[in-house]
């Protein structure tokens, strides 16, 4: 029984550390140091992009990294069509307008520029 | 508002699993303390330690339990609170946290298994790691507590003028 129990826990704990790790090699793992920017519409590439999350990470021309989480108000454009968040790609040029509340950014607008 | 779809919201299932960790992990340190400190006088070590061991590990599987919840609340919060640093934080020391108490767990079962001459050792380190842990609960909560009544996470918030309040 005192076998079982063991093995059982060694069983459990084993797969909580893989899980643990997987996690942090994932894909969604998050960009450090991210900036706050006023309000205002900003041109910069796609850094990262996160379709689980619905999240971008833009690089600004001006050098600043800014953390976006899409919504339901989020209007991706490309061509002057909307588009779907599929479309986004790293390394894409975007211009992207968003709304500074409190210390988040709110994507109002992405537009695919390429 | 739809009441009863409002009690399924994924941004619930943390605060329902967070708690049951939250008392067995403080219940476990404070037992691991007593029978560090104590030995076993009056058949303290005898009498506690099992429930030690089941409060520690049955509490790390429930803190990975809240972790997995709270990746899915982060999910949700981090689009419409006010400071996602916060979040952040408490993301970042709840896996801490979880990894502390994972230590601990481990060192507990090896104590189970090992000779009982670097048992004294293990109880020792089981019991500072048990601390450390709490330690990092603790501060992990208090982020939590300030984005819940802070920030409103989690919280229905009406319109101003009632309207969708039936």
């Amino acid at each position: 029984m005192k076998k079982l129990i063991l093995t059982a826990a060694f069983a459990a704990f084993s797969l909580v550390a893989f899980q643990a790790c997987n996690n942090s090699g994932s894909s969604s793992a998050e960009v450090e140091n991210t900036d706050v920017v006023p309000s205002g519409t900003y041109n910069g590439t796609a850094d990262k992009v996160d379709p689980d999350e619905k999240e971008v990470y833009v690089k600004t021309s001006d050098g600043k990294m800014l953390e976006l989480y899409f919504t339901e108000q989020t209007k991706l454009t490309q061509n002057g069509q909307t588009a779907t968040f599929d479309a986004l790609k790293e390394g894409q040029n975007l211009e992207v307008t968003v709304e500074k509340k409190g210390n988040r950014l709110e994507p109002m607008a992405v537009n695919i520029m390429q | 508002m739809d009441k009863v779809s409002a009690i399924w919201r994924t941004e619930l299932w943390h605060p329902l699993s967070v708690h049951y960790p939250i008392a067995f992990l403080i219940l476990s340190t404070i037992l691991g303390i007593l029978i560090f400190i104590l030995g076993n006088r009056h058949n303290f070590e005898t009498r506690l330690r099992f429930t030690m061991s089941l409060l520690l590990w049955s509490g790390t599987l429930l803190l990975w339990l809240a972790f997995y919840t709270g990746k899915l609340a982060y999910s949700v919060e981090v689009r419409r609170i006010c400071d996602p640093f916060v979040l952040k934080n408490h993301l970042y020391w709840a896996n801490v946290t979880s990894f502390v108490f994972s230590a601990a767990t481990i060192t507990d079962v090896l104590q189970k298994i090992a000779a009982i001459k670097i048992n004294k050792l293990l109880v020792l380190v089981t019991v500072i790691l048990m601390i450390a842990g709490s330690i990092c609960l603790g501060y992990t909560g208090h982020l939590g507590a300030s984005l819940v009544y802070e920030q409103g996470a989690g919280v229905h918030q009406p319109a101003s003028d009632c309207s969708d309040y039936k």
